[in-house]
Order: C-alpha cells, then sequence, then structure tokens
C-alpha cells in the first residue's frame, strides 16, 4: 500500500455522525478496561473526513489479531471504496487521556498513512454532551495535539450520541474480539444504528 | 456457557428473568455494571427476593461502586452491615465505597486492617492489586502481585493479571513468562494457549507461535482466534518453510487452515464477504 497523503498534518476533522457515536458506545461498553479501534476515511488535503470506524478490541491488542484485523479492514475499505486506515480511537480503563498506550499502534498506522490522527475518549465530556474525543495528529514524526477547533460535529450528532448512550445501546456494539469469540457477531455493526435518527445525519 | 446464552437471557430479564440474567453474570464473571444495577435494583424494590436479596444486594452495591451511583452504593451496604454487623466480607465492601469515593488511602487502611487479623484472606489481597491498578499506579500494582505470589504461588487468577498488566506495559516477554505459567497450571484452557501464542509472535519467536496456534486449533478446531493465528504464521514463514525439508506439509497445513476459515465466514453476510475476498486474495503457494 502507498503512503496517499502528504506529511503534514490535516487543517479540519469531519466526523461522521454514525462513526462518532460507534467509537464512543464502543467506549462506553468496556468503560473499565482499554479500547480500541481503527478510523476509516479520506482526506483531500485540507479536512480529513471520518466516514467509519471499526472496534477492535476491549482486551489486549496483540500483533497476530491486530494484523488481521487491519487486513480485513483494508478489504472492507476496498470494498466500500473511498477510504483506507487514517487513525485510530482508543479509551483506557483508569480514564487517562495519554496516547502512550496505543503509542507503536499508531506509528504502524502512520506508516500506511502519514498523516494519521489518535483519538482518545474523554468520558467527562460526554455529560455535557461535548465532542468528547481529544485528537493528537502526526506532523513529522511527531504527534501533536489537535484544537477541539479543527473538529467538525453537528451539536444534533452529540445529543443522538448522548440518547443512545442513555438507552444503553452501547451493549450492541460487536467489536472484532466479540467477533473472534462468536464468528456470527458482526464487526461491521450493521443493525447497530438502524431505523434511529442518527442514521439520516449527514457528515457536515 | 452456549453462544448466544447470555444474549437470550438478556432478552429475557425484562420479563421476569432478572433474576436468573444476574446469577448468570455471577457464575460466569460477566462484567456488566450497567446490566446488573438496571435489573438488580428493581428485584430489590420489589421486595421477592428471600434469601437472595443479600447476594444481589452485594452485587447490585458492586455495580453501583462503579457507576459512581452513590444512592444505590449507600443504600446497599447500610443494609448489608445491618444485617451482618461483624462480617469481613462487608468489611471488604466499605473499603471498595471508599475507592469509590477516591479515598484510596482510607480504602487501603481498611483492607490492611482486614489482613493484619486474616492473613490468608485472598479476595482482599486482590482488592488491594486492583485498587493499585484501579487509582493509575501499575509499577505499585505489580510489585503487590509479586509479593501476593510467593505466599500463594499457584493462583492462576493472579498469574494471569499480572500477566495482562505486563501486556499493558509492554514488557511482553515478562508477560509471556506469566501465560507459560499458566500453562503449567491448565494446558488445555484455549484462551492461554491462544494469548501465549499471540505473545510469542509479538516477541518474533513466529516459529514456536505457529506451534501453539496449532495446538489451539487441535483442541478447538472452530475456533477463529486459533485459525486467523495459524494463518498469520504460515504467511509470516511461508519464505522460510519453501527451502525446508518438510515444505509440502507446511503447504499441506496453511491450506487446510484457509480452507476452514473459509468454511467458518460462508453464509456470515458482508463481515463473511470480507473474510472471504482476503482469503481469495492470498497468493497459495505453489508446490517447489
Amino acid at each position: 500500500m502507498a503512503p496517499s497523503a502528504g506529511s503534514s498534518s490535516f487543517k479540519g476533522y469531519a466526523f461522521d455522525p454514525k462513526a462518532y457515536a460507534k467509537a464512543v458506545l464502543h467506549g462506553c461498553k468496556h468503560s473499565s478496561s482499554s479500547v480500541v479501534g481503527l478510523l476509516l476515511g479520506n482526506g483531500d488535503g485540507k479536512v480529513l473526513k471520518v466516514l467509519d470506524v471499526v472496534p477492535l478490541f476491549h482486551t489486549h491488542a496483540l500483533a497476530p489479531m491486530l494484523k488481521i484485523a487491519c487486513m480485513l479492514a483494508e478489504e472492507h475499505c476496498k470494498a466500500v471504496g473511498g477510504m483506507e486506515i487514517v487513525g485510530l480511537y482508543h479509551a483506557t480503563g483508569s480514564g487517562s487521556t495519554e496516547m502512550t498506550p496505543v503509542k507503536a499502534i499508531a506509528e504502524k498506522v502512520a506508516a500506511n498513512f502519514a498523516a494519521a490522527s489518535v483519538w482518545t475518549l474523554d468520558a467527562s465530556k460526554l455529560a455535557e454532551k461535548q465532542f468528547a474525543l481529544k485528537g493528537m495528529g502526526r506532523v513529522k514524526d511527531e504527534w501533536k495535539a489537535i484544537g477541539s477547533d479543527a473538529v467538525n460535529l453537528s451539536s444534533e450528532a452529540l445529543a443522538e450520541t448522548s440518547r443512545l448512550i442513555g438507552e444503553m445501546r452501547f451493549l450492541e456494539v460487536v467489536d472484532f474480539d466479540d467477533h473472534l469469540a462468536d464468528g456470527r457477531k458482526s464487526w461491521l455493526n450493521e443493525s447497530l444504528f438502524k431505523g434511529e435518527k442518527i442514521e439520516k445525519l449527514q457528515i457536515d | 456457557m452456549e453462544p448466544g446464552e447470555y444474549e437470550a437471557l438478556v432478552a429475557r430479564a425484562n420479563s421476569g428473568g432478572a433474576m436468573e440474567l444476574l446469577q448468570f453474570m455471577r457464575t460466569h464473571k460477566i462484567h456488566q455494571p450497567e446490566l446488573v444495577l438496571l435489573h438488580g435494583s428493581r428485584l430489590v424494590k420489589s421486595r421477592g427476593l428471600g434469601n437472595e436479596l443479600w447476594t444481589v444486594l452485594e452485587q447490585v452495591f458492586l455495580a453501583a461502586a462503579e457507576l459512581g451511583c452513590d444512592q444505590w452504593r449507600d443504600y446497599c451496604l447500610k443494609e448489608l452491615t445491618t444485617k451482618f454487623p461483624s462480617s469481613l466480607r462487608v468489611e471488604r465492601l466499605k473499603g471498595i465505597e471508599k475507592e469509590s469515593l477516591g479515598e484510596w488511602k482510607e480504602a487501603e487502611k481498611l483492607y490492611q486492617k482486614i489482613l493484619a487479623t486474616k492473613p490468608e484472606d485472598t479476595l482482599t489481597h486482590k482488592r488491594l492489586i486492583a485498587m493499585h491498578k484501579q487509582s493509575g499506579k501499575v509499577p505499585e500494582a505489580i510489585e503487590a502481585i509479586n509479593t501476593y505470589l510467593d505466599s500463594f504461588t499457584t493462583d492462576s487468577e493472579v498469574w494471569h493479571e499480572l500477566g495482562e498488566l505486563y501486556i499493558e506495559q509492554g514488557t511482553l516477554q515478562r508477560a509471556a513468562f506469566c501465560f507459560e505459567e499458566l500453562i503449567v497450571q491448565n494446558p488445555r484452557s484455549m484462551y492461554t494457549i491462544l494469548t501465549y501464542a499471540e505473545l510469542l509472535y509479538s516477541t518474533g519467536d513466529l516459529e514456536n507461535s505457529r506451534k501453539y496456534f496449532s495446538l489451539a486449533c487441535y483442541v478447538d478446531g472452530a475456533n477463529l482466534r486459533a485459525l486467523w493465528g495459524l494463518f498469520t504464521c504460515n504467511m509470516a514463514l511461508a519464505e522460510k518453510d519453501k527451502s525446508r525439508e518438510k515444505s509440502k506439509q507446511f503447504q499441506e497445513l496453511q491450506k487446510f487452515t484457509m480452507e476452514k476459515l473459509r468454511a467458518a465466514y460462508k453464509g456470515l453476510g458482508a463481515q463473511g464477504q470480507v473474510a472471504l475476498k482476503l482469503l481469495a486474495a492470498v497468493p497459495t503457494v505453489s508446490a517447489s
């Protein structure tokens, strides 16, 4: 796979409401464990669009299953078209918002997508219906904080996400760990938002 | 636990199956505090629990303490303290209450007091370890575990905990050592075999990793983690295998693994298609 984006970070980050909600719900489901997932999207040089996420693990993230999960996610991107793995999200059991635990994985993603970003769940923001992911972008071999003004997500999407948490819909999120334990559970989470208002919300 | 058994219980919980669900979660150590609080509190309110009441109160207490739901936490603890005023088990719960308030020092004092009268109380030892972990003090947690293992060498649960902590820290060689210990204690545990195989792979020992993934496939031939693991090892070792005496056998092994995976993903909808496409794209090694 050839590096597709330049070495500089993006000016803006737009999240598809469903992608954001899925990542947040995944973190909520396993609030006392470390959780990690992939961001799928594309960048046009200025704005990075996060179109979808793939929830990966809530136990440990070790090399072999990580490799398989990434290969499957890439295959999925090819099937859908117009997106690739552009970053990671993660949440820690202790509530710390440091990116250290996933740094090694992040470096691997950055090797394929130079302007990768890593987003850490800050659960304390959820109660206030604020954007709850703290971003770090890859700029010339270093990770730098992404200002919250660079992120684009409608307040409607935030309100819907918060409603879904209130209804405990996070119990339905399936990650790759769940899938490996029971193959019938789909890590694509096709029916997670079926019939919900958020399904129709568009990326800004 | 059968696949789907737990999900079925969750679905039935609102129509009279709540007690069964809570029981199931206790026996199988399923960690989902939101569900415990939701159904447990309803059960407690309904006042029809009989002798089960105290167990459910404890379960609801633990869930409420974790979620920071103070009213239920305090209610349950009060009821339990009144019923069992001199119980060590309730003393331990008081420690957990302190933890949920962030009063780590107070909690530690309570635990140390219990241990002073009953040094063999392994649950309190474990609580102390968990507390260090939860307050983000991983090195302290590791130290506490190592001290504990000096006295209780065969406690597999704690070896497991130590292994997971080492993984979290990124010290995979040490983690692998813990899982070796676990394999000796329980040689047919799929979870242990698979985690050990994954650790071996991650530390670069591909040959042995493949052996343990093979063992996992032998114990349970339908396990996806085992099959994908074996598949990854075979791919990583494909070049090396070519020059081996038994190269044919390794090719057969990969063919077998991929057949199993294909069979597993047939009829699984969109995600099955993704996996099948990936498998179709893998270059099959021609016989050399």
